[in-house]
């Protein structure tokens, strides 16, 4: 039953301090991921959680910082498996006769559109540009067809007189929808969302995320959207992955998040409580974002930031060392579910 | 270990890398010499009252460590009193340079607009406009034909010598300042100063100048002291208008002893014929005789001078970062 | 707004505040405002609106083409620039941009001194010990010797926060003082400005984000393209609570949110005409009204005036709120 478009098995990528001393800093830790055929799946974390660089890494795009990696990452973008160049080690795949991925099997959507689009070029050349990826060889009037066609799809009013601009002519939000439409142009499997409503209009956030969703349910594309706000997540997600300083510390489907159900990680419940805190009105917990992390890498990531380690309730106080000092093993409350801690495996 | 530890990665650049050590310890190298100057006196002597005249050009020995040169003075003495004639001539270069180059660059690049800014800018770009260093020349020349004991105005010519090249950088200097003034005058932080509630002068002072060019001024200082040694060398070297003979700068040394190589060089010359053999005995009786050591010496010291203060002129450079 | 807020002094009074650009941009038209001490007014809009202009105005950071400020009982334009830079340690601005607005040539503890040295000139001789003070507060310990660029964002937002907090202002002026942070760290300044400023200094909160207002503000005021709009308790800023009447911006501004019960299509025409033109300026992107509409030559000839609707609340539309002359 499952058909993923993309998975990875214990991927980690390791940064090199720029200077070279020292060893690389693991910066994603064993990522398992799953992105299903035609699902929205959502990244969550804060930033410097390594949500950008784990997606990076899965889609073989080189960042700007050195990486190492360490596991596979397969594509399936038509059924058949194509393993994915990580950023690393690509001469372990030199002199093999690979299978190569279709270029722009997957399309992509960044933060701030004005550092995506190119100031210099008017919007219907850059989405030409990008047309002419999926389609060689088309005359000009027919790409300028396939142009309109798709600043039509992402709802902008007017696409002719669009097509005409510079991207500076253009609001937040449209330039946003211009990004994507370049996106889509390349006709993927799937669309990558990197935190694609920071730096827009709070007004505009919504629409962004409702077109992402439609227009994905509409060409039965996967999209995996990264962002850092429980709000768009909660809106969108089918699947969800939170990752906290580089780990996966709970995954599973919508309603495990968002139905009475088994426990989820105290990561999780954090954010949550935050977005409905301001949903609401009501006081945000407590942040306690003054104690340093542990170095030495055992025991959970989450430890020190922990409220049930930092006010321990009598039937939980004996779980502060462990959680300092054992790294927690997977607990799956149901088949498709799991969670990265041991006082939601221990149920007290 | 997140992300976030990359944050302070930039920084380590900060620390001393080769470059900046050897910047610093001619640096050092040059402010001990300069002191060691201050004991030692090589030139009035010439043999004058003195009966124990060393012989001229003699090898290196235990007593004088670099051999003596065509006069039969110590060598390493003359080396180290020579510092004399380029230290601080070059910083009066560099203070005359930077009193005036940097309040004219942040002036006219902080009131970008108004009309006293223009004028300054208007001078910056006339004195640039001037062929400098034949300027310098010709203005030291006529000094020198105008006073009638030119020796005994050496000293007075030299400070002349590095107020005219520290003049002639100033536009250098002034432009490098009012660009950098200009670029920061428009940052963010200017504004949000000012809303903090201070003055212009205390933004232009010390959020601007002292915060953001002070490497960029030290960085330029450090060029044109390197520009000024070699000014000074090169024109002892070539005679009239450096120091005169007497008194020592690495210069003059250069010039003395290459002139007797020469001279032996063309009398080794005549008498064997080229062979390698006959070579090699010529480049070990130079190095007897001190001619080698003559030369090599003072060219040493010019390019490690040189290259130190490069060095630190890049060292600053990397640390200015706008 | 409690009674004993409203019969509280007036911090800051300004009427009719005009501003134009060059180009015309962002611009600010016929503001009236006032705050209270100790009052926290959000000020929501989107991008261009004129939000940060209007709060440099009020701060006679940009000194307005037309209008008066009065700070305090005084007119800011009266001051001499040394009197009005002695003001500024009463009211103080945070910038948008937390980064940008320090200085990158130096380091946290050295602007925190300046700042001791600047505003609390009584307190100079400790100083250091009053920076460190400041550094624990605002949990910045081991932060002084760094340079801005060595911090996080959001070390950055709270190093900005505890610079404007230092010389104790009566007023700060917070211009989008979340913007670009993680959830997390949001409402971590959020509580850092709510409990350090110690129920004493008033706010004019500026954001867009309209959850973030509703959370910090007492009242809030809602610009369009240079003009205030709305001006309502924040309780009223609920997108879920259908029964209150809003300005049709307002409507559309809250209906973004992702539990919002009514959706208002945003338009995606830029409006072009001149901000300074009779009429209401949102009328061409504005659902309650059509051209064809009878009522529309009101709305493009009257510039609608601000009506109360019900207790400090007031809407400037002619659709939501007729002024009483004409519907009698």
């Amino acid at each position: 039953m499952s058909d993923p478009i993309l998975f990875t098995r214990d991927l980690w990528v390791r940064v090199h301090d720029p200077n070279g001393g020292g060893s690389p800093i693991a910066v994603v830790r064993g990522a398992n991921i799953e992105l299903q055929r035609g699902a929205t799946t959502c990244l969550v974390g804060e930033s410097g959680s390594g949500k950008t660089v784990l997606m990076r890494a899965l889609l073989g795009i080189s960042g700007a910082r050195p990486g190492v990696t360490a596991g596979t990452a397969w594509a399936r973008p038509d059924g058949s498996e194509f393993p994915v160049p990580l950023v690393g080690p690509r001469k372990r795949w030199r002199g093999r006769a690979l299978p190569s991925l279709r270029p722009g099997w997957a399309g992509y959507v960044f933060q701030h559109p004005s550092h995506s689009l190119d100031p210099l070029l008017r919007v219907g050349d850059q989405v030409g540009a990008s047309v002419t990826i999926a389609h060689s060889g088309l005359t000009p009037a027919a790409v300028k067809r396939r142009v309109l066609h798709w600043l039509e799809t992402v709802h902008l009013p007017n696409p002719e007189a669009v097509a005409q601009l510079f991207p500076h002519e253009l609001s937040g939000g449209m330039a946003q929808r211009v990004a994507i439409a370049i996106a889509l142009a390349t006709e993927p499997d799937l669309l990558v969302a990197d935190e694609p409503t920071t730096g827009l209009d709070w007004s505009v956030r919504r629409d962004i995320v409702d077109l992402l969703g439609e227009l994905c349910r509409a060409r039965g594309m996967s999209l995996l959207l990264i962002s850092h706000d429980f709000q768009v997540v909660e809106h969108i997600a089918d699947q969800l992955y939170v990752m906290f300083r580089g780990e996966l510390v709970e995954d599973g489907p919508r309603r495990a998040f968002f139905e009475p159900g088994p426990g989820s990680h105290p990561y999780t419940r954090e954010l949550q409580a935050r977005s409905r805190a301001l949903e609401e009105g009501s006081s945000p917990p407590r942040l306690h974002l003054a104690e340093q992390p542990t170095s030495s890498g055992a025991g959970c990531v989450y430890a020190h930031r922990c409220p049930w380690i930092r006010e321990p309730s009598p039937e939980r106080s004996a779980l502060g060392e462990r959680c300092r000092s054992v790294r927690p093993p997977d607990f799956r409350p149901s088949s498709d579910h799991r969670v990265r801690c041991i006082a939601v495996g221990e149920p007290t | 270990m997140t992300l976030s530890s990359l944050w302070t990665q930039r920084h380590r650049q900060d620390q001393m890398g080769p470059v900046s050590v050897f910047g610093f310890g001619v640096l050092i190298g040059l402010v001990g010499l300069r002191i060691a100057a201050m004991f030692v006196d090589s030139s009035p002597r010439l043999g004058l009252q003195d009966e124990q005249l060393l012989p001229a050009m003699a090898g290196p020995s235990w007593d004088h460590l670099l051999g003596t040169d065509q006069l039969g003075r110590d060598l390493l003495l003359r080396m180290v009193d020579a510092v004399e004639a380029f230290f601080l001539p070059g910083l009066f270069a560099c203070l005359v340079a930077a009193l005036i180059a940097v309040p004219t660059g942040a002036i006219a690049g902080y009131w970008e607009g108004s009309k006293g800014a223009a004028v300054l800018r208007g001078l910056l770009t006339m004195i640039s406009a001037w062929p400098r260093l034949v300027l310098v020349v010709v203005v030291v020349a006529i000094f020198t034909g105008s006073v009638r004991d030119p020796a005994a105005w050496a000293e007075v010519r030299l400070y002349l010598l590095g107020g005219l090249v520290g003049l002639s950088y100033i536009p250098q200097l002034g432009g490098a300042v009012s660009e950098r003034v200009q670029h920061f005058r428009r940052e963010q932080f200017v504004e949000a100063a000012r809303a903090h509630g201070l003055s212009d002068r205390r933004i232009l002072l010390w959020h601007i100048l002292w915060a953001n060019c002070r490497h960029l001024v030290l960085r330029h200082t450090c060029t044109l002291f390197g520009a000024f040694i070699l000014v000074e060398t090169s024109l002892s070297y070539l005679g009239d208008y450096g120091v005169p003979p007497p008194r020592p700068s690495w210069g003059n040394i250069l010039a003395g002893v290459r002139h007797s190589v020469v001279h032996s060089r063309s009398l080794m010359a005549s008498s064997d014929s080229w062979s390698p053999a006959g070579l090699w005995g010529g480049v070990e009786q130079a190095i007897q005789h001190g001619g080698l050591l003559g030369v090599l010496a003072p060219t040493i010291a010019i390019a490690v001078s040189i290259a130190g203060v490069l060095a630190l002129a890049e060292h600053y450079a990397r640390r200015d970062r706008p | 707004m409690s009674a004993q807020n409203a019969s509280s002094s007036l911090v800051l009074q300004a009427k009719g505040l005009s501003h134009r650009f060059p180009g015309g941009v962002a611009a600010v038209n016929g503001v009236d405002l006032e705050i209270r001490e100790g009052e926290v007014v959000g000020l929501v809009g989107e991008s261009g609106s004129g939000k940060t202009t209007l709060g440099k105005l009020l701060l006679h950071i940009i000194p307005p083409d037309t209008g008066r400020v009065a700070f305090e009982g005084q007119d800011l334009a009266e001051l001499s620039p040394r009197e009005r830079r002695r003001t500024r340690s009463r009211m103080q601005m945070i910038y948008q941009t937390a980064a940008a607005s320090l200085n990158p040539g130096l380091t946290v503890g050295q602007h925190l001194e300046e700042t001791v040295r600047l505003h609390r000139p009584e307190d100079a001789h400790r100083a250091d010990a009053l920076v460190d003070e400041t550094l624990t507060a605002f949990r910045l310990n081991g932060k002084r010797a760094l340079h801005p660029s060595q911090l996080s964002g959001g070390e950055q937002r709270r190093v900005v926060v505890a610079r404007s907090l230092l010389p104790r202002p009566s007023l700060l002026v917070a211009d989008e003082p979340t913007a670009g942070l993680d959830a997390s760290v949001k409402a971590d300044v959020i509580d850092l400005l709510r409990n350090a400023r110690g129920g004493r200094t008033a706010f004019l909160f500026i954001s867009h984000e309209l959850d973030v207002v509703r959370y910090v503000a007492d009242r809030v005021l809602v610009m369009y393209r240079g003009r205030i709009v709305e001006c309502m308790p924040a309780a009223a800023l609920d997108p879920r609570d259908t029964e209150v009447d809003h300005h049709p911006y307002t409507e559309r501004l809250l209906s973004a949110a992702f539990k919002a019960t009514r959706r208002v299509e945003s338009p995606m025409i830029r409006p072009t005409e001149d901000l300074f033109k009779a009429g209401c300026s949102y009328r061409a992107a504005c659902h309650r009204t059509e051209p064809d509409d009878p009522s529309w030559s009101r709305c493009s000839q009257h510039t609608p005036d601000l009506i109360p609707l019900r207790a400090g609340h007031r809407v400037s539309c002619h659709v939501v709120a007729p002024s009483p002359t004409e519907a009698s």
